[in-house]
Order: C-alpha cells, then sequence, then structure tokens
C-alpha cells in the first residue's frame, strides 16, 4: 500500500519541439556553440540536459515549435554543428510541484506514465518542480493521470501557459 | 488571454545562486519494461527516503533511461543500500562508482522563456576552461555539475557575470 502524495499543481506546456545533438565522444564540446547558436537567433530553450559524466550523452533540449525550421536551417548551415542535431518530433513538458526533494514524487509519476505506455523522453528536476517531456499527444493524457495519481488542492487542474516573456532590446 | 511581458537587462539578473560542494552523483539506467517496477522501488522507501539535490534523466538507446542523480554524502549513505537491493533483483544497473562532484545552481525568473540565459552562463566558464560535467535546465533553474574542487572558481566567474540582489544568500 502506498501513500497518498499531495502536490500544489501541475503545468502543461505549449508544443515543443524535441533535439537531440550528438556526436560520438564529443558532444559535451557541441553544447556551447548550440547554445550560443539559440541566442544568436533569439531562441528560447524551454528544457535541456545533458552529461558527460560516465561516458557522453547526447544534449536533450527543447524549443518552441514555431522555432524548428528556422533551428533546423540554422543547424545545418553550422560547420561544428551539422550532421550532428536530430529533431525529434512534437512534445510537451508536463511539470508538477513541489517536489520536495522526495524520490518517491518521481517514482509515482514514472509509475503510472509507464503503466499507461507513456514514453518519458527526459525529466528534470528544478528548485522545486519536476518536469517530464513526453509526446505531445499524450500531454493531455499524462496531465489527467497526475491529477488522479496525487492529491491536489480541491478543483485544481493542469495549467497552461497564459504568461510569456519576451526579451527586446530597448530602442538606442 | 496571453499576456506578455517585455524587458530587457543588460545584465542578467538571478534571484538564487548556489554552490553545494562534494555532492555524489551516480548514473543509473532503466530498460522500458523495468521502469514501472522502478517507479513503485522507489515510492516503497521508508520514510522520505534520501533528499536528492539535483535528478535528471534522459532516454537512450533502445529506450533505456539513463537517471543521474546527485545527492549528499548523508542522503547517499541512505541512498546505496536501496541501490543495492535494487541492482541485486536485477532492476537496474548502477554505472561505475558515484562521482564526487560540485553543483552550481541558479534560477530565474522565467529563464526558460528568455534566449540566451544559459549561453551567458557557459560562456566565462568555457573562457576559463573550467570543466563541465553536466548540465540540467528546467522551469527557471540552471544546474551545472562540475568535478569536484571546481565550483569555487565557477561561483566567482558566475557572481561576476550575473547581477546578484544583495537580498541573495551565496
Amino acid at each position: 500500500m502506498t501513500e497518498t502524495l499531495s502536490i500544489n499543481g501541475l503545468k502543461l506546456s505549449e508544443p515543443l519541439a524535441l533535439i537531440q545533438v550528438h556526436a560520438p565522444h564529443a558532444t559535451v564540446g557541441l553544447l556551447s556553440p548550440f547554445c550560443r547558436l539559440l541566442a544568436q537567433h533569439q531562441v528560447n530553450i524551454a528544457f535541456i540536459t545533458t552529461s558527460a559524466a560516465v561516458d557522453s550523452q547526447p544534449v536533450v533540449c527543447c524549443i518552441e515549435a514555431k522555432d524548428q525550421s528556422v533551428v533546423e536551417a540554422l543547424t545545418e548551415q553550422h560547420e561544428r554543428l551539422r550532421g550532428y542535431v536530430h529533431f525529434c518530433g512534437r512534445v510537451g513538458v508536463v511539470t508538477f510541484y513541489p517536489h520536495h526533494a522526495n524520490l518517491k514524487f518521481m517514482g509515482l509519476a514514472l509509475q503510472v506514465f509507464s503503466r499507461n505506455g507513456i514514453k518519458v523522453h527526459a525529466l528534470a528536476s528544478s528548485i522545486s518542480a519536476l518536469s517530464f517531456v513526453v509526446d505531445f499527444d499524450r500531454l493531455e493524457e499524462a496531465g489527467r493521470l497526475l491529477v488522479e495519481s496525487f492529491q491536489l488542492p480541491e478543483n485544481a487542474s493542469p495549467l497552461r501557459t497564459d504568461f510569456k516573456v519576451r526579451q527586446e532590446r530597448p530602442p538606442v | 488571454m496571453e499576456t506578455i511581458a517585455v524587458y530587457w537587462e543588460s545584465r542578467i539578473r538571478t534571484y538564487g545562486f548556489h554552490l553545494c560542494e562534494a555532492l555524489r552523483m551516480c548514473r543509473i539506467d532503466i530498460s522500458p519494461e523495468r521502469m514501472a517496477q522502478w517507479g513503485q522501488a522507489l515510492q516503497s522507501m521508508a520514510d522520505q527516503g534520501p533528499v536528492f539535490q539535483v535528478v535528471w534523466a534522459q532516454s537512450g538507446q533502445g529506450g533505456t533511461a539513463r537517471f543521474f542523480l546527485l545527492s549528499d554524502e548523508t542522503h547517499w549513505g541512505r541512498l546505496t543500500p536501496f541501490l543495492d537491493r535494487q541492482l541485486a533483483a536485477g532492476s537496474v544497473s548502477v554505472m561505475g562508482d558515484p562521482m564526487r562532484v560540485d553543483l552550481v545552481f541558479l534560477q530565474g525568473p522565467h529563464y526558460g522563456d528568455r534566449y540566451g540565459v544559459l549561453d551567458f552562463t557557459l560562456t566565462p566558464l568555457i573562457e576559463a576552461q573550467i570543466p563541465i560535467l553536466a548540465v540540467s535546465c528546467s522551469v527557471a533553474t540552471i544546474y551545472l555539475v562540475l568535478p569536484t574542487g571546481w565550483g569555487g572558481q565557477a561561483k566567482a566567474l558566475l557572481t561576476d557575470a550575473f547581477e546578484i540582489p544583495r537580498h541573495v544568500r551565496i
């Protein structure tokens, strides 16, 4: 018998493009040029993980779906990134909070997703939240499953992003 | 209705900046058919189980999920017997001995919505040839994992680069 775990809320992202950057034995060296390219072209990074510990892991990155074609073209033209950047379909991020630095929260979400055939492409903790990258066509379902599995405040439902931040240089 | 806030910072401000030194980092591989079992095992841990500093995972070859977990020495001591039991049951593969690492992390606001923040973070570290073992960013938090002993230098470089309000404890 497992205990009921309480969370305060959860959020669903807009459609995102899943990107993997991978060069055998050299992926970490591609992280900086990849981030520089996105910054130069004002592309936001919604989610990114990579590791060079133990062995080289791909950079797994999510950007807004609307930016995919631009980034595809840019990376194909880029001397160091060409051939190493792969676009892996539409995904979304479901995020719940707080996780209390408690592995049980992650365990419950993984169990629920696995039993319902929802593939988790990646996950990451932030200071208080846990985010899961899933196929976009299963995002709503993933949110609903978490609502059913965790204890939420009364009438809580998954939130959609309704606030955007945009950086613009002030006019000179 | 969508609300859009437009602003510009010539020097990026952070509202939280932390350095944790001498943590343990391990990689745990889980095959897709064992994922539900792994999830259940995590839930079955006594009390809260070990506290983690950061966790991330990504899908690898054949759908195997690679988890990276950082915790301090005390909680690593509580995690080890649990992982040993999972290893004995064939539920997981633990890759190598846990590494000793330093963790630098900073947050918000709206880092995921603002282009260039990660590039801004990496640039001084790469210029100073600080080795970066791992990066994980979600929501508004940026985590940087460094070999142990490098955290102090990274902290000095990043506290110079970012604007950090006085009330933020470092």
